[in-house]
């Protein structure tokens, strides 16, 4: 069928505009049924990067290979490609189904495959009801699924969206994931994605591209990107907000060991002849929220132990998320229960050494 | 060929473009606007009167010196401060409490905001013609009621001292710029009004603030800007009042409301003096450039500190 | 300090019905949350409360005195808003305006703002412009504000909503601790959900400008009087299958397949004249187990799908599975998922305690059981 076992393949894209590098030699490929999210915070070059697949920009250097052929001088309607902006420009004046059947009309398609075609994508993205429904009265949830289904109702080798999920209510917008997702494994569509939200790129993604400006700083399955970020910063980026931190340094002899989290803690030998065989002097320390403990009490802690102040929890119905704070640091520990103490006690906290990451002081960089 | 069009021929036309775009409201500028500026600028400098035929003769500051030491002069400038303190004042505080009454909300607010509007609207020769009949010593139906009413009617249009302490002249004058002006003042005060946060509203009426320290703190800080902005369109205005004085007394009786802008008309075109008179009116753009920034400093920098 | 009743609130704007018959009881003292998403009305609701807005129908009572037609000037309520709303000028003069407008002697006020202002820890900066603070202490100031002049009742509107999550968690815990030690009544307006769960004393969640339910935090997350309120709490929300009664054997089936034996269940909703209901269950009350199930167990409820969709989260997955049509979702933790070892279109077995489930009205989305 095609020559090459990738439907596309993109080759040391470089791309400026004014001087300003935007895309530094940007390399990836893609299997037929897969979905790659390209991950980075805004700015990163990712609009850029898709524009550039699609034929809308032009890049200074490096091949576009689409099926085992070199499209950059092809024109975008020439790719095989389908396009989804953050903005979803939908026809105003049009109902949902012209606004799914417009790309299908210009291909010249019969209003047999036409209707066939639209039915079945919205039945899926659950909008078949609403088809008769001009363009500007959808709810925003609904706009977001009508320019979905009208990309994915072309027949196009490859589909990039941009920011599909963004500017929708959380709890559409969970429900929308899921359905994209299902929509991906049962269509088999091959589709990039561009988000710059890591929850949408860990659930959605079979394949993540960390992009940060214009440069692939990381990639990987998801899984793999989360456990074992390179570097602190996407640590910081990917889990902000459950991320553990404590700095510590370790003189030369390797006898002192000293955080910034004060003196007062107890470490665990086996932790520390890990913390000595590691050849830094100064290091961050990061342990996830799911694994970290806050509690009255900790009998037995395979890591650091240190005595905290409890400011805090936030309850989420399922879990709670328990806060406290030592010295400049917060803490943060997720549990299915309460502890007994109140705000302002002193609690204890243990990092365990099980799926702690150790970064480099001076780099960043992942040690270990 | 693609490449040519779009690097080449295109960039250049783009670079040249806006200059040509931009040349026929120049030239128009030019001719209107700078080239009188600067030929009015120059004859400030020499003695020229257009009906005596004479070549202009330069005089160096001689114009400027004959200005500022002449009594007349100093007479109609400070009869123009007189006039612009009692003129914005009325103006102001009558364009705040209106913009205040605009404040809260009443039924018939949109009937008022339009009878409002009434004043900006008409002439103002016309507007000044309508207050001439009605103020009219002796046809006039304000002294006919006022006689009725009290036995007495003022001569408005005389030298004869106000309760005010100006003369009825000067008064009518500046009654009838009050009423001409004031809604533009009272707009502009609830332009400003309207930028305050609902929120911030709300705020001061769940405190139960005091009037006094609403207006202080809630509504003055958003109004401050547009207070300075009115200031500095009235004060501007206020020195070129011409055609009201022009047709309601005509600078009289005597020099009475012969106020700065008359009072330069009348050197360039009764003793035809050109000289003096654009002297004079620089002397006056001195004194407008100085006040906007007097203004501008104190109204906005007040805020800041 | 005071306890207020709302007895069928009604607002219209122009044709826009932004509250629908609104009855609501709040106890004196307690920490009391409106949730809902945004445009659900709470904060309509809370401005009649507040008087800033007037009742198109109903009533509104302050310790059973009727104050629907007194303004917001004399009503004594302090009020926080999102964005603060501070006066422009000093921050002890933020403090202290409204304590003037209450007639507080000179030296009263400035014994009183001091007071507050050491509480919420912006002693410091009492001469400061409030231009130059930064978001949580614009924020502090407002609540110190809204403090001193001790009102009958604090009104709140998303008032820690722009602060960062650390931040957020800190004022949280000051807000409880400050309503534990002042025993104050507090609405608070929120559409974030963690918030109104962590915070409050009890929950009214609105949708629509309707009440769905009025509950603790216990009550409303695990035991939703309507499917929006199982729905709109948890991420993911609640999971609902339309199941059907066996007329024989009493069963609760999943289209032809019979998951749940108990027959006192499927006695009850028939009893009630109802053979087709909603089965309601939360993601993280799932077992997933490879094994065959035990159909004729009575105290669980057990489901052999097929997994259709595996979704990362970090800290958790969340597995789509569906069984004869219909979806539902399990919330996993990374080791649970990890043990299992699951691939998505592959067959696995669902057990949900049988004290763990709702079932719904599918007429009207209230619960039944």
């Amino acid at each position: 069928m095609s020559k090459s076992e990738y439907v596309i393949q993109v080759k040391n894209i470089v791309k400026t505009y004014n001087g300003k590098i935007v895309l530094n030699n940007i390399s990836f490929a893609l299997k037929r049924g897969e979905l790659l999210a390209i991950l980075g915070p805004p700015g990163s070059g990712k609009t850029t990067l898709l524009k550039i697949i699609a034929g809308l920009v032009k890049q200074d250097a490096g091949d576009v290979i689409i099926n085992g052929r070199i499209v950059n001088d092809l024109p975008p309607y020439e790719r095989g490609v389908s396009l989804v902006f953050e903005t979803l420009a939908l026809y105003p004046n049009m109902s949902v189904y012209e606004n799914i059947a417009s790309p299908l009309i210009a291909e010249k398609k019969d209003k047999e495959y036409i209707d066939k075609r639209i039915g079945e994508i919205t039945r899926l993205l659950k909008i078949e009801h609403i088809l008769d429904r001009k363009a500007d009265k959808l709810s925003g949830g609904e706009r977001q699924r009508v320019a979905i289904a009208r990309a994915l109702a072309k027949e196009a080798e490859i589909y990039l969206l941009d920011e599909p999920l963004s500017n929708l209510d959380a709890k559409i917008r969970y429900a929308l994931r899921t359905e994209f997702k299902k929509l991906k494994s049962l269509l088999g569509k091959t589709i990039i994605l561009a988000t710059s939200d890591p929850s949408d790129a860990l659930a959605l993604g079979d394949n993540v591209v960390l992009l940060f400006n214009g440069a692939i700083i990381q990639e990987g399955r998801p899984s793999d990107i989360y456990y074992a970020p390179r570097n602190i910063s996407i640590a910081r980026y990917l889990t902000g907000n459950i991320l553990n931190e404590v700095s510590i340094s370790i003189d030369t002899h390797g006898d002192d060991v000293s955080t910034d989290i004060g003196r007062e803690f107890s470490i665990d030998p086996y932790f520390l002849k890990v913390l000595r065989e590691v050849n830094e002097t100064s290091i961050i320390l990061t342990s996830y929220a799911d694994v970290c403990i806050i509690d009255k009490f900790i009998e037995n802690c395979s890591g650091i132990k240190v005595i905290g102040e409890f400011i805090g929890y936030e309850y989420r119905g399922s879990e709670y998320l328990l806060y406290a704070r030592k010295e400049r640091r917060i803490f943060r520990s997720l549990r299915t229960n309460l502890p007994n103490v109140t705000f302002g006690e002193k609690v204890e906290v243990c990092i365990p050494h099980r799926n702690a990451l150790l970064f480099s002081s001076k780099t960043g960089d992942l040690i270990r | 060929m693609h490449k040519l069009l779009s690097k080449g021929v295109l960039n250049k036309g783009r670079t040249l473009n806006p200059w040509l775009m931009i040349l026929p409201a120049f030239l128009i500028l030019l001719v209107f606007n700078i080239f009188p500026l600067l030929w009015s600028l120059g004859i400030s400098f020499h003695r020229f009167s257009v009906i005596i035929r004479e070549i202009p003769r330069y005089v160096g500051g001689l114009n400027y010196i004959n200005v500022i030491t002449s009594a007349e002069a100093w007479d109609r400038i400070i009869r123009t401060g007189i006039y612009l303190a009692y003129s914005l004042s009325f103006q102001f505080g009558l364009g705040l409490l209106l913009s205040l009454l605009l404040f809260e909300d009443f039924k018939g607010k949109r009937i008022l905001i339009t009878l409002f509007t009434i004043p900006l609207m008409i002439a103002p020769v016309a507007s000044s013609l309508f207050f001439r009949y009605l103020f009219d010593e002796n046809l006039g139906p304000v002294n006919n009621f006022l006689k009725h009413v009290v036995g007495y009617g003022p001569l408005w249009f005389s030298s004869d001292i106000s309760p005010l302490g100006i003369p009825y002249a000067l008064f009518t004058v500046i009654l009838v710029e009050t009423w001409i002006w004031t809604p533009f003042v009272m707009f502009l005060l609830t332009a400003g009004m309207s930028s305050i946060p609902q929120d911030l509203i709300e705020q001061s009426r769940v405190d139960s603030l005091k009037f006094r320290h609403k207006f202080r703190y809630v509504i003055l800080p958003y109004i401050k800007p547009m207070i300075a902005l009115a200031l500095i369109f009235r004060f501007m205005d206020s020195l070129k009042t011409f055609d009201s004085i022009y047709i309601l007394t005509a600078g009289g009786p005597g020099a009475t409301t012969e106020l700065i802008s008359v009072y330069i008309y009348r050197v360039a075109f009764e003793r035809w003096d050109f000289g003096s008179a654009t002297a004079l009116s620089y002397l006056v753009l001195v004194i407008v450039i100085f006040m906007t920034n007097v203004f501008m400093r104190y109204i906005l920098g007040g805020e800041r500190s | 300090m005071v306890s207020i009743k709302l007895v069928d609130i009604s607002k219209t704007f122009g044709s826009i019905e932004a509250l629908k018959n609104v009855n609501l009881e709040i106890h004196d003292g307690e920490l009391f949350a409106i949730l809902g998403p945004s445009g659900c009305g709470k904060t309509t609701l809370l401005r009649i409360i507040a008087g800033l807005e007037k009742p198109t129908k109903g009533r509104v009572y302050f310790d059973d005195i009727d104050v629907t037609n007194i303004p917001a000037e004399i009503r004594d309520v302090s009020m926080v808003f999102q964005f603060y709303a501070l006066y422009p000028t000093t921050v002890f003069n933020n403090i202290a305006l409204p304590l003037k407008s209450k007639g507080y002697s000179k030296i009263d006020i400035e014994k009183r703002v001091k007071e507050i202002a050491e509480l919420v820890g912006i002693d410091k900066a009492l001469k400061l412009h409030v231009d130059k603070l930064n978001v949580a202490d614009k924020q502090k100031v407002a609540l110190a504000r809204a403090m001193a002049k001790e009102p009958r009742v604090y009104l709140f509107d998303e008032p820690l909503t722009i602060l960062d999550p650390v931040t957020r968690v800190i004022m949280r815990s000051e807000l409880k601790k400050l309503q534990q030690k002042l025993k104050q009544t507090i609405i608070y307006v929120t559409h974030d959900q963690i918030e109104a769960l962590t915070l409050a004393d009890r929950i009214a969640v609105m949708n629509f400008g309707v009440i769905e339910q009025v509950g603790t935090s216990w009550d409303v997350y695990n035991l939703p009087d309507t499917t929006f309120v199982g729905w709109f709490l948890g991420e993911p929300g609640m999971n609902f299958i339309e199941v059907a009664v066996d007329r024989d054997d009493l069963s609760i089936k999943i289209g032809s397949k019979k998951i749940f034996r108990d027959p006192r269940v499927g006695k009850k909703l028939l009893d009630l004249g109802l053979d087709k209901v909603l089965l309601g269950f939360r993601a993280e009350n799932v077992v997933l187990v490879r094994e065959a199930l035990d159909v004729n167990a009575f105290n669980n409820i057990t489901i052999d799908g097929v997994i259709r969709v595996i979704e990362f989260f970090g800290t958790h997955y969340v597995v789509n599975i569906e069984i004869e049509g219909f979806e539902f979702k399990v919330k996993l933790n990374v080791s649970e998922f990890n043990k299992l070892m699951l691939s998505e279109n592959s067959k696995i077995n669902a057990l949900v305690k049988a004290d763990k489930v709702c079932f719904f009205n599918l007429d009207n989305n209230r619960r039944i059981l």
